[in-house]
């Protein structure tokens, strides 16, 4: 089926499916090995840490053990004498025009803070950074570090934005106004303190809705802060040459994003930088550069060595960007017969020390038809460090305010959920909300569940529309008749594999005649980086354009050769034959040798995207949860996923992404929250007491996928890699209540929460 | 991590000698599992590590009917983990060391080390005093035998001096009609801390259900592992029922004396007490009774 064929979207089950062989003809929708799969697994793979150069130094960072203080004074002279010491930086060491870094991060607005804070400004939270050493070895640089003399003016924190937004509360950004009063909602009739964004949105009338409802409903949802725990720590070298050429190699979802920051933060022109984009450890959404790459080339330009700087993991939990926290409250008004028509929202998101949350709010209405919706969300400051993007950033938090009241809201009215959902639904071109949540709900078998003592079933939606962004692409076609593609992507979910498919299915060759190469930024054309899900419908189209190119010039060749008209051709099995006259053909090894004695020289196929529009895609699950009475463990007996792919290039892939978002999301709902002590310093900076799951904690997942194209994206292609992340916390919550008859409305939903409702219901 | 010299004594004389001549400046390297992230967070800098696995000594792991179960110092949780005697013998061991981070750490820590560490959540220590094992030291001054209640003094301290190693954890053998557990409350399944762990080691008089003898050790829920004496007091001469269970968790949780911490508040952690102690009982008492 085409993209632009208007169709009735298939369902496919993806497990256990061993589809690798080529049926010889098509290259996508064969579930392929990743084409990195060998240098991963032998550990051959280079990432940012691996990286060893000649005379390379070390980078260690002094940080503030106040979550808010005023800095008095700094030394740094005892640590500049140590031997082995080959740069110090502070805010007093950087020129005023260079002491800025931009912080740009997909889904938010570019942000300009300072690199450090100097005499007289403050720090905002635990760990913030105060100056940076590097020096020959990673011990002398920490050492070094230690005798960094900071004197402090220790001010009271904020930890909590319920009471950040207060009068009289700590002001966390001295410039920040206070916003007017709202008129309702649960902090109406008060200036709100520590604003650091607002998002205001009307739609209809949200009085008059109300008044039209039958039953109203009320609820305030809490989400705590959770970090994207990406394996691989942030990890930078940086190394300037005598010429002024700075390179980076650096862990990054974007090296032209990189790039582009660091000529901003440095003032340097993009074309004295070079960023090499090291094979990633995962991002999730926090690896656009600023956090470690800026401070990297400013101690390398200062020692006139290499740099090398990794953090730690509890610099991670410090000093990174982990997800906003939020507390929202949904207002709901719904007919009898379930039909919703009116919702209104106040929210607050906890954005630290920054901004970049409240702009997802609007995700608390969801996929359904409501004719009144009203919203007011604000990005409060807490002594906190910024947030950073997460997965469909702001989905999650946003959609188990609305799902989670979704379910309550069928409890009440003794619908059940799955059909509250599908008559409430918006319907439309290229989209597929309802197969979707039904073919989850079949593959679960929830028309049919039956629940044991102190079990429950859970179900959620979360939606999602792919971004697009500029790629360019090149695919040449050698004289051994096998293509390669080369562009400036970065690799962070098996999307080089797709991408070889792409081309392999254009070229008609098999997926294994293809090898991709990413350049350098000084090398590849421009490409966008890797967030957003843009990637397979952007890179995709890009590469598709770029491999059509090239089998013109097959064709062009070929008809030559063959003395046949272009239109009289087909190209497939790495051959070009006249169709209905199989002996009166060429391959395109012969072609690609042909093409270096030919006019126009070798096959060189360019493609470029720049952007379009795309379609929403959801993605659906169910759970099934055992609890224990007298604990509150939670153990899952059954986790379902569906998910709306548009068209499958690689199913094992799709696959890997609805399994890999649920388990994200299940695992807010379930156990991950980053914690602060009231006196703001973090309670949990490590994975000892940051919770993150192990393949023991879930069952066999079971996903299904449903393919409803979208009319731009190359065969249909939707972006799916953040979706399956929005409706985790919404499953789990539902599940519990199922089990135990209390809707929990502050995640995670811990042991000793859960056992302190099921007491509650008891009493 | 700070340079430090490393030592790889084979004998155990060779071993004393180095902790008599660097004492506080040294630190003993087992697994290395709780030293090596220690070094590597600065928390200790020690200018010697002296590696005691070498020491063929260390690494006896015996079980004779007489004596009981002899640990060496260099023994990994593993080799506890896989052993027929002590899946027969002492369930509540096999439950502890099975229950220690993930199966890569458990082939390298060692339960001697672990309670070197004196973490007060170790998974080890509680089965330990329920077991009322013992540890043989040597130093410079000769060996000595310390019983495990004597052993861990406080959080992260024990009586070991700086000059001093643990040679083996000595268990004495279970009664005839005798059996433990171990239970740890966590929140993940496996590699997680222990919230709240309990032990219960159960004999029952010959030929009925009633207890002869129960000890009963609570972790992470005081500064060091700790019996509860009350709560075996209810037990003893008792046939075993809800209702005592019910009392024997009552007392237990008020012997606790919990911290509120990152994971658990005081209350939490007193209620899981009562209820571990209910639990980990009766299913010591069950495999005592089929003995």
């Amino acid at each position: 089926m085409t993209a632009t064929e208007s169709a009735k979207p298939t369902t496919a089950q993806t497990n256990g499916q061993t589809n690798g062989q080529s049926n010889g003809t098509h290259q996508i929708g064969r579930s392929v090995t990743r084409i990195d799969a060998l240098e991963k697994v032998t550990g051959r793979a280079q990432y940012a840490a691996d990286l060893f150069l000649p005379g390379m130094c070390y980078g260690v960072f002094k940080r503030s053990p106040h979550a808010h203080a005023r800095i008095v004074s700094i030394d740094t002279s005892e640590a500049e004498k140590m031997p082995g010491v080959v740069a110090v930086i502070t805010a007093m060491t950087l020129s005023k025009d260079m002491a800025s870094v931009v912080e740009e991060e997909m889904h938010a607005t570019r942000k300009v803070v300072s690199l450090f804070p100097n005499i007289g400004e403050k720090v905002k939270y635990e760990g913030a950074k105060v100056a940076a050493v590097a020096a020959v070895s990673r011990e002398i640089a920490f050492e070094a570090s230690e005798r960094i003399k900071v004197e402090y003016e220790v001010l009271p924190p904020v930890t909590d934005v319920r009471e950040a937004i207060k009068e009289g509360a700590s002001q966390i950004n001295e410039d920040s106004q206070p916003a007017d009063a709202l008129p309702d909602g649960p902090f109406a009739g008060h200036p709100i303190y520590n604003v650091a964004g607002q998002n205001h949105r009307a739609e209809g009338d949200v009085e008059a809705g109300f008044k039209a409802a039958d039953r109203i409903f009320e609820d305030t949802y809490v989400i705590p802060r959770a970090h994207q725990t990406y394996i691989e720590p942030q990890t930078t070298v940086a190394d300037c040459a005598p010429d002024g050429k700075v390179n980076v190699w650096t862990s990054t979802q974007g090296h032209f994003a990189t790039r582009s920051n660091l000529a901003n933060s440095l003032r340097i022109p993009a074309s004295r930088i070079n960023v090499h984009g090291m094979t990633i450890g995962g991002g999730f959404g926090a690896k656009f550069g600023g956090i470690v790459d800026t401070y990297c080339v400013l101690l390398a330009m200062k020692a006139h060595r290499p740099v090398k700087i990794v953090y730690t993991r509890a610099e991670e939990f410090l000093d990174a960007r982990p997800a906003p926290g939020a507390v929202i409250t949904v207002k709901t008004g719904v007919k009898n017969d379930g039909t919703i028509v009116a919702r209104q929202a106040w929210a607050l998101w906890d954005t630290g020390s920054g901004s970049g949350g409240c702009y997802a709010t609007s995700r608390v209405k969801g996929v359904y038809k409501i004719e009144h919706f009203k919203l007011d969300a604000y990005d409060v400051n807490t002594n906190k460090p910024a947030p950073g993007a997460y997965r469909a950033p702001g989905a999650p938090q946003a959609t188990f305010a609305g799902e989670a009241q979704i379910n309550r809201i069928a409890h009440e009215l003794r619908i059940d959920p799955v059909e509250l959902r599908l008559r409430n639904m918006r319907e439309g071109e290229q989209i597929a909300f309802k197969e979707t949540l039904s073919a989850v709900a079949e593959r679960a078998g929830w028309a049919q569940r039956t629940k044991g003592a102190h079990e429950g079933w859970g179900v959620a939606v979360g939606e999602w529309t792919n971004g697009a962004g500029p790629a360019g692409a090149l695919v040449s076609v050698h004289e051994d008749g096998k293509a390669r593609v080369f562009y400036g992507l970065m690799d962070i979910t098996g999307t080089d594999t797709a991408m070889a498919q792409i081309a392999a299915e254009v070229l008609g060759i098999k997926y294994e005649d293809v090898t991709v190469s990413r350049g350098d930024t000084d090398s590849a054309p421009f490409g966008t980086a890797s967030g957003g899900s843009v990637v397979t419908f952007s890179y995709g189209n890009a590469v598709k354009r770029a491999a059509e190119d090239a089998r013109d010039r097959i064709l062009e060749l070929a008809a030559e050769h063959l003395e046949a008209s272009v239109e009289d051709l087909e190209v497939s099995d790495g051959k070009v034959t006249v169709k209905g006259n199989p002996e009166a053909s060429v391959t395109l090894a012969q072609l690609g040798q042909m093409s270096l004695r030919s006019r126009n020289g070798p096959i060189v196929g360019r493609g470029s995207f720049s952007s379009e529009p795309s379609a929403t895609t959801i993605a659906a699950q169910i759970a099934r949860v055992k609890l224990d009475p007298e604990t509150g463990q939670l153990r899952l007996l059954g986790a379902y996923g569906s998910l709306d792919v548009g068209k499958s290039i690689n199913p094992m892939a799709c696959e890997g992404q609805m399994e890999g978002g649920l388990v994200q999301g299940f695992s807010w709902g379930m156990m991950e929250q980053m914690q602060w002590r009231e006196d703001g310093r973090n309670w949990n900076p490590g994975l000892l007491d940051y919770r993150v799951p192990t393949s023991l904690d879930f069952p066999d997942l079971e996903t299904v996928m449903v393919e409803q194209p979208t009319k731009n994206g190359p065969f249909g292609v939707k972006g799916i890699g953040e979706p399956p992340i929005a409706p985790g916390i919404a499953v789990i919550s539902s599940a519990i209540a199922d089990a135990t008859g209390v809707w929990i409305n502050e995640a995670p939903f811990t042991p000793e929460r859960v056992l302190a409702a099921i007491k509650s219901k008891a009493s | 991590m700070r340079d430090f010299e490393y030592h790889a004594p084979k004998t155990l004389d060779e071993a004393v000698a180095l902790l008599e001549r660097y004492g506080t400046s040294a630190k003993l390297l087992a697994g290395g599992t709780d030293l090596v992230i220690m070094l590597n967070d600065h928390m200790v800098a020690p200018e010697h590590v002296i590696d005691v696995k070498g020491i063929p000594e260390l690494s006896r792991f015996e079980w004779n009917p007489e004596r009981g179960l002899t640990i060496g110092a260099a023994v990994p949780f593993r080799k506890l983990e896989i052993s027929p005697e002590v899946q027969q013998h002492y369930p509540g061991v096999y439950e502890a060391a099975s229950e220690v981070g993930s199966w890569q750490i458990r082939n390298q820590a060692t339960p001697a080390g672990n309670l070197c560490t004196a973490s007060p959540a170790c998974e080890i220590g509680p089965i330990m005093y329920a077991l009322d094992a013992q540890l043989q030291v040597t130093g410079p001054r000769g060996q000595r035998t310390i019983p495990i209640q004597e052993f861990i003094t406080g959080v992260r301290r024990t009586a070991l001096q700086p000059d001093e190693l643990v040679i083996e954890i000595q268990v004495p053998p279970p009664g005839a009609r005798a059996a433990s557990h171990y239970i740890k409350l966590k929140e993940r399944q496996k590699m997680d801390i222990a919230f709240v762990g309990v032990a219960a080691s159960v004999e029952l008089e010959p030929g009925d259900g009633v207890i002869r003898d129960a000890r009963i050790a609570l972790g992470a829920v005081a500064p060091t592992p700790i019996r509860a004496p009350a709560a075996e007091a209810a037990l003893r001469g008792r046939p075993l029922s809800d209702d005592i269970l019910e009392q024997v968790g009552r007392v237990a949780a008020e012997s606790a004396q919990p911290i509120m911490d990152v994971r658990a508040s005081v209350a939490y952690r007193k209620e899981m007490v009562s209820v571990l102690t209910r639990r980990a009982v009766r299913q010591a008492a069950t495999l005592a009774a089929q003995r």
